[in-house]
């Protein structure tokens, strides 16, 4: 009988208190503590890429540079950008908010394959350390787009430890993308029709279609770049006949939906913070649901814009264009429908609403000079200039990581039980905004005004802006430390986290704070729709 | 066969039934297949446009591979993906030796598939043929080496894949075993006809090099 106590009373403590030892972490198959790994270890690389940026901008203070030499340079471009790209935005949200809720927002115990799920962050692991060994052994100077002929016949730093690093990591979204699909395909609870999920669910199954169908010609196209360079088959050299203008089509095929996979998880938690904090339901939920699968669907066809001036033709450059156009009116309809949930929603100004405020006017930005990009004449002045920089950094840093933060405050209390101390949030999300826009805006003008990227060394006319630029990556890598102390302090000192703390709706606000290791004692059964503001009581 | 009460008490505890946790294996296999088209896929354009940029130099390499053993190791593919789908049908209608048998039949088969393979490569390897290493000089015109090359690439990836797809269930689980397993650890059935749909996605896409100069 004590037995049946004891795993009644097991069963009910939360996931992280059920069992304490390294081993019950290391070899879990709990959703929820594998989204704590991937947590972990993705902020230690988003810290690792951080530093890499802070060299780049206290570089970029002098005209004349500071302390790198062209080559250390162009290691430290390339280590920010491939750990920024492979081993932080790529896997962040999903990984980690996507691995957590998923589940418990179609009322399921567990993803579909736990054991799975493990296996694919040791993956994840194993292609990180391969990556880091590649950038401490000596590091890599081709930029995070391994470029041909450049990579595979003239780059003498560690490429092929690199791209096997990355080519693994692949393995790992692949993993993860299809325990996504499988999930949501099969686990919802019962009555959890497709268009009673919540827009977080709609945006993760976008997201993962991409993962599952891009990533294998990634993982292809690195292979065959690691084979061109250790055995010289041909493939991008055109001694042999090959073409290495077909890496360019190979990468971006990949690369472009890439992009997706960075905001889509982001969008996602974007929807649920908007209603939350306006306690409003949705504004056209399912237009909402629908622009997540058509932005998956188009953001295949536009790999093209990336090859405006490698002379590919003119028709193949004006049908890209206009896809590429196309494929903002999905984004412009998410944009739209969040604002128009805030309108006369009864808002509560909370750190998770001013980060997705601060995403919605960042991608708003972001989005907006992608369409400047897509325009075939403007492209050509502003190619591998600075302009293309801010623009994918208002929607890699300005949008993704903002929502990475915000998704962070909100789900905070439910994931360890305890609150942030939300002064702190809020003056950090102010900082993170003001910290983003002084370090990127400027870039902008130098861009347009025609400072190329990858140098280190420029023109004195545009040290202003660069000073600025760089001031402003001070601020933004004091304004992302702020948080890690209070998140690290709350653990120990915040206050409890009752079930919902933001009277919110949805399965996971119905559950304890931290949930239980088997997150629902029964299964619930769905009978509304979600986002039903105001809530009722016992809703 | 109604699963039995030992077979509802081995489903896992993400599911709630058996015929979930069926269905999910399922689905799960099928996309996992959908990835593999995709990575064969970004090669076979490749080699596609190869194929339409040097249209002499790829029928020129292609006339030097092997037609006959590789219309052999074909015919070996696919009679081991037979075994492999009997297999699956014995295991349907509850035959456990017969399903056992045609397993090792596959097995076996794919070992002769590797060993064929092997002794291909050995004889392009005394051409020259192989980058890089060999007795000879490579004895094509320049513009034909890139053909070989890739042809070495998509049939080693293959011939990996090919031995993962043996040792699948084997001690050092792959992906793919993780999924198969999961389909049922309580019904073998399953787990074969999941296997048995693993493999016939290699053979099919095997002869394809050997073609290509048409």
């Amino acid at each position: 009988m004590s037995t049946a106590t004891e795993r009644l009373a097991l069963e009910r403590a939360g996931y992280v208190t059920a069992c304490y030892t390294l081993r019950s972490w290391l070899l879990t198959t709990d959703h929820k503590r594998i989204a704590i790994l991937y947590m972990l270890a993705i902020t230690g690389f988003f810290f690792i890429g951080g530093a890499a940026a802070a060299l780049i901008r206290i570089e970029l203070f002098s005209p004349t540079g500071v302390f790198l030499s062209n080559d250390g340079y162009n290691k430290a471009f390339t280590m920010h950008s491939v750990v920024m790209v492979w081993l932080f935005l790529i896997p962040s949200i999903p990984t980690t908010f996507g691995n957590f809720l998923i589940p418990i927002m179609i009322g399921a115990k567990d993803l579909a394959f736990p054991r799975l799920n493990l296996l694919s962050w040791y993956i994840f692991m194993l292609g990180g350390l391969f990556v880091l060994y590649a950038l401490v052994a000596g590091g890599v100077d081709t930029g995070w787009t391994f470029y041909t002929p450049y990579s595979t016949l003239f780059s003498n730093s560690y490429v092929a430890a690199a791209a096997l690093g990355i080519f693994i990591t692949g393995f790992s979204s692949i993993l993860t993308g299809l325990n996504f699909i499988v999930t949501i395909h099969k686990l919802r609870a019962p009555g959890m029709g497709w268009f009673r999920l919540r827009l977080f669910v709609w945006s993760h199954y976008a997201t993962s279609v991409i993962l599952v169908l891009a990533t294998p010609v990634l993982a292809l196209s690195l292979a065959l770049n690691i084979a061109e360079r250790v055995f010289g088959i041909g493939i991008f050299d055109p001694r042999l006949g090959g073409d290495p203008l077909l890496w360019q089509h190979l990468f971006w095929f990949y690369s472009h939906p890439a992009v997706y996979i960075m905001i889509l998880p982001s969008m996602a938690v974007i929807s649920e913070l908007i209603s939350a904090f306006a306690q409003n339901r949705i504004f056209g939920y399912r237009f909402v649901a629908y622009s997540s699968i058509a932005i998956a669907s188009i953001g295949f066809l536009v790999w093209g814009h990336h090859m405006f001036v490698s002379g590919q033709s003119m028709w193949a450059s004006i049908t890209f264009s206009f896809l590429s156009f196309l494929v903002a009116v999905p984004s412009a309809v998410k944009v739209y429908n969040w604002t128009a949930t805030l309108y006369k929603g009864q808002v509560m100004i909370k750190a998770p609403l001013l980060y997705a405020i601060g995403f919605i006017g960042l991608f708003v930005v972001g989005g907006i000079t992608g369409l400047f990009l897509a325009s075939l004449a403007i492209d050509v002045h502003v190619t591998d200039t600075y302009f293309v920089i801010a623009h994918f950094h208002y929607i890699m840093v300005g949008a993704a990581v903002s929502a990475y933060f915000g998704a962070l405050h909100f789900w905070w209390p439910k994931m360890t039980g305890r609150m942030y101390p939300e002064g702190w949030g809020i003056a950090s999300a102010l900082l993170i905004f003001l910290g983003f826009t002084l370090t990127f805006f400027p870039q902008f003008v130098l861009g347009y005004l025609g400072m190329p990227r990858r140098y280190h060394l420029y023109d004195p006319q545009f040290q202003v802006l660069n000073v600025l630029s760089s001031a402003g990556a001070l601020v933004l890598a004091a304004a992302y430390l702020i948080p890690l102390t209070y998140f690290l302090w709350s653990l120990r000192w915040g206050a409890r986290a009752s079930d919902n703390p933001w009277g919110a709706d949805g399965l996971e606000w119905t559950i304890a704070s931290p949930p239980p290791k088997h997150n629902f004692a029964q299964t619930p059964v769905i009978t509304r729709d979600p986002y039903q503001y105001p809530l009722k009581e016992g809703t | 066969m109604a699963p039995s009460a030992a077979e509802h008490t081995a489903t896992a505890e993400q599911f709630a039934a058996p015929e979930q946790q069926r269905e999910a294996a399922f689905l799960g296999m099928w996309t996992f297949l959908a990835t593999e088209i995709m990575l064969f896929g970004g090669l076979f354009f490749g080699i596609a446009v190869y194929r339409w940029l040097h249209p002499d130099a790829v029928r020129e390499a292609s006339q030097h591979l092997y037609k006959s053993i590789g219309g052999i190791n074909t015919a070996v593919l696919l009679a081991s993906s037979l075994a492999v789908a009997l297999a699956v049908l014995s295991g349907r209608e509850g035959d456990r030796r017969s399903a056992v048998r045609n397993l090792l039949v596959g097995a076996g088969l794919g070992l002769a598939f590797l060993g064929i393979k092997a002794y291909e490569y050995y004889l392009d390897y005394s051409e020259g043929l192989m980058p890089g290493v060999g007795p000879k000089p490579f004895p094509l015109p320049p513009d034909s080496e890139l053909f070989i090359n890739a042809y070495f690439f998509a049939t080693g990836i293959h011939a990996a894949r090919a031995d993962r797809g043996w040792r699948a269930g084997g001690p050092c689980p792959t992906p793919g075993d993780r999924i198969a397993a999961a389909g049922s650890a309580h019904r073998d059935r399953d787990r074969r006809a999941l296997l048995a749909l693993r493999r016939h996605r290699l053979d099919f896409s095997f002869p394809v090099l050997y073609l290509v100069g048409g």
